[in-house]
């Protein structure tokens, strides 16, 4: 009787193990899926690249991502893996309808359209695009216009004061000034929400925009001023304005100008400043500092780092770039999962994301880096 | 003499208009090319060169003066506080702003000076934002001249803004050394008829033969007027004009001139025009400087147009108004 129990024991034991193995290995390949779908990378080296002028404007694939590195631009078929690239000499700006190639003194911008002959644009500024639209910063960076694809304005606007943060969505433009003021214009450029410098009230405590960043859906939007403290402060939607819903001080020491960005997800807010990287969680409204280990790894000593944000790469992912200051400068590309590196690119200078490829660009080629969903 | 009345026009500018500017020991670099506050930024033909073009950038009053000096090297103007520093990116992959290497730097009684078209010495970006180790000294290196934007190459740019006041002041009062001999060159003036503005403007400079009557009718009419100054003696660069006076029949009708412009929420505004600071130049290029009523009857015209070194260039007009 006693033996029949241990049978029976023993018997529900090694059911109980092999059930415990088949869940093990069934959430185990749930729990790599994503790795596995990210497995396929392919490197497209630009001597093998085709013309863009070799997309038909009528019939662009659908699965075209746009790219800008450094003297390279270009599009990738992501579905066919096809580069189509173009070498430029000094500045550009790109978009899924073409790119804008410019020099520093801003007055020889060549347009390029997807599909139709190169033309010269007349203008006085920095083109620069953002969420399908097209911006042209004046030179004197007191003004910006919105422009069609072939160049032509469609609004401009002039400011009191030097612009220093600049951010878009199709819907919105946010724009920081020196004085500190802030103004979001809708559309056409009407007014959406302005906060002007109080000139007689504040003249001596100027806490000029370093960065300004708006989340996908234009519902949210963050600001980063100030010296002393150094804050980053939250706005919403309300209405038809804006309302100023948190802040948070930052740590100080860093150089005053800053590229930021919003997670795709609207979840977090990552901003460089020089060295430093600084990881913003909007829903709970704490800041980190990431770590120089994390977020520095393989530094040189003695090298001056700078980091640029290069923008979401889908989810709650951030591409974020790292130049050090060697002879010659080196870099690397960082792809932040949560401000946590999720992929190092040692070497590249750009990334874009889109149609579930993530593109990583370097001097001499494009890596494609297939089924990214994050 | 020329140099003696300057001196006295920076004096009287500083105490009547400026106030305790002159408190913040403020040094313009000497330069070997000057484009001065006021000049056009750009150039009719570069900035409408496409038809589908509604507007014209840039074809505005500059807000700052371009110098370039013998030597590239860029000391800081004045002490005072970072409180902006901007870098070009290293790599094209990432955005830079117009006016490249820049760094603005807040000084007493609420004046930001801004230099702009620098490569930035790495010291004068890093130090900045670190609570009080970014105050600046005057005289420190901040980098070299290289352009951006709208400097050339080798030019450097410089700003002034009096925050207290929402003014930009015209960096060339400050700038001590300056030695101007020449006259401007009035090119033109030209009267629109406010209430018939499709007609054709009457010029004043092309349309008046000696001791004969210029005829036009009885209304309001707005002075344009375009001329160049050339501040530094045979330098490539020309410049606005510092002020322009209106005499109508021996009396002062119009006094306006570029000592600095309003700062509105449209933009600015120059020789007290509408922001933005466009709406201060018509499509010819010439300078908007203010309207005159002419009544019926015989009038003297008197434009008097004066740079920074008191040195004028005068014309005259007789009208018949109908």
């Amino acid at each position: 009787m006693h033996h029949r129990n241990e049978m029976k024991k023993r018997r529900f034991h090694i059911f109980a193990f092999i059930v415990a193995a088949v869940l093990f290995v069934l959430l185990s390949v749930r729990g790599t899926k994503k790795q596995e779908q990210i497995s396929e990378a392919i490197f497209l080296p630009f001597s093998s690249a085709l013309d863009p002028a070799s997309i038909s404007r009528q019939n662009p694939s659908p699965s075209l991502i746009s790219f800008l590195g450094d003297g390279y631009l270009g599009y990738i078929d992501s579905a066919n893996n096809q580069l189509y690239a173009a070498q430029f000499s000094d500045r550009a700006a790109i978009d899924s309808s073409g790119w804008i190639s410019y020099d520093r003194l801003a007055t020889a911008l060549q347009a390029f359209s997807l599909g139709s002959k190169p033309s010269t644009i007349a203008g006085y500024g920095y083109p620069w695009f953002k969420s399908s639209r097209r911006f042209l910063i004046r030179a004197d960076q007191m003004g910006i216009a919105e422009m069609h694809t072939d160049g032509s304005i469609v609004w401009e606007r002039e400011f009191p004061m030097p612009i220093t943060a600049i951010d878009a969505t199709p819907t919105t433009l946010g724009i920081g000034f020196l004085d500190g003021s802030i103004r979001f214009l809708e559309k056409k450029a009407q007014n959406l929400y302005s906060e002007p410098h109080d000139s007689q009230q504040d003249s001596q405590h100027i806490r000029t925009v370093y960065g300004i960043a708006l989340s996908g859906d234009g519902r949210y939007t963050a600001v980063l001023r100030g010296i002393s403290p150094q804050k980053i402060e939250s706005y919403r939607r309300a209405g038809t304005g804006f309302v100023k819903s948190s802040e948070r001080e930052l740590p100080s020491g860093a150089p005053l100008q800053a590229t930021m960005c919003y997670a795709e997800d609207g979840s977090h807010v990552v901003i460089a400043q020089g060295e430093q990287l600084i990881y913003y969680n909007t829903k709970k409204n704490y800041v980190r500092k990431l770590a120089n280990g994390a977020a520095s790894s393989n530094v040189a000593s003695g090298a001056f780092v700078q980091h640029f944000v290069l923008g979401p790469t889908g989810g709650n992912t951030i591409a974020v770039l790292q130049v050090q200051s060697q002879n010659p400068p080196t870099t690397k590309v960082l792809i932040l999962k949560h401000g946590i590196i999720e992929r190092e690119e040692p070497g590249a200078v750009s990334a874009s994301a889109g149609k579930g490829a993530l593109i990583i660009v370097f001097r001499d080629g494009v890596e494609i880096v297939k089924g990214w969903q994050q | 003499m020329k140099s003696t009345k300057l001196i006295a026009i920076c004096f009287l500018f500083s105490v009547a208009f400026l106030g305790p500017l002159g408190a913040i020991d403020f040094q313009v670099p000497a330069a070997t090319d000057i484009a001065g506050f006021g000049t056009i930024l750009a150039t009719q033909g570069s900035s409408n060169a496409k038809e589908l073009q509604k507007t014209k950038p840039g074809f505005v009053p500059r807000s700052d003066i371009a110098l370039k000096t013998e030597y590239p090297e860029i000391k800081a103007p004045s002490s005072g506080t970072v409180i902006y520093s901007q870098r070009e990116s290293p790599v094209a992959s990432v955005f830079s702003f117009p006016l490249g290497g820049t760094v603005a730097i807040l000084h007493p009684e609420s004046y930001i000076s801004l230099v702009s078209g620098l490569a930035l010495d790495t010291v004068i970006f890093n130090q900045a934002g670190k609570g009080q180790e970014n105050s600046v000294k005057k005289g420190i290196s901040m980098g070299q001249a290289i352009g951006s934007g709208i400097y050339p190459e080798r030019y450097f740019g410089l700003r002034l803004i009096d925050i207290k006041n929402s003014l930009w002041i015209n960096p060339l009062f400050l700038a001590s050394w300056l030695q101007d001999r020449t006259a401007p060159v009035i090119q033109n003036v030209w009267l629109t008829n406010e209430n018939m503005r499709g007609n054709t403007p009457i010029e004043l400079k092309t349309t008046a033969p000696k001791g004969k009557y210029i005829e036009c009718q009885q209304a309001t009419y707005e002075v344009s007027v375009a001329a160049i100054d050339s501040i530094i003696p045979g330098s490539r660069s020309f410049s606005a004009p510092y002020k322009i006076v209106i005499m109508l029949d021996g009396k002062t009708s119009i006094d306006t001139s570029f000592i600095a412009a309003t700062c509105k929420s449209e933009g600015l505004s120059f020789l007290g025009n509408p922001a933005p600071s466009s709406k201060a130049i018509l499509e010819n290029g010439a300078y908007r400087v203010g309207r005159i009523p002419l009544q019926r009857g015989q009038h003297e015209i008197e434009v008097q147009v004066s740079d920074y070194a008191g040195n004028q260039s005068i014309l005259k007009a007789s009208l018949m108004v109908n």
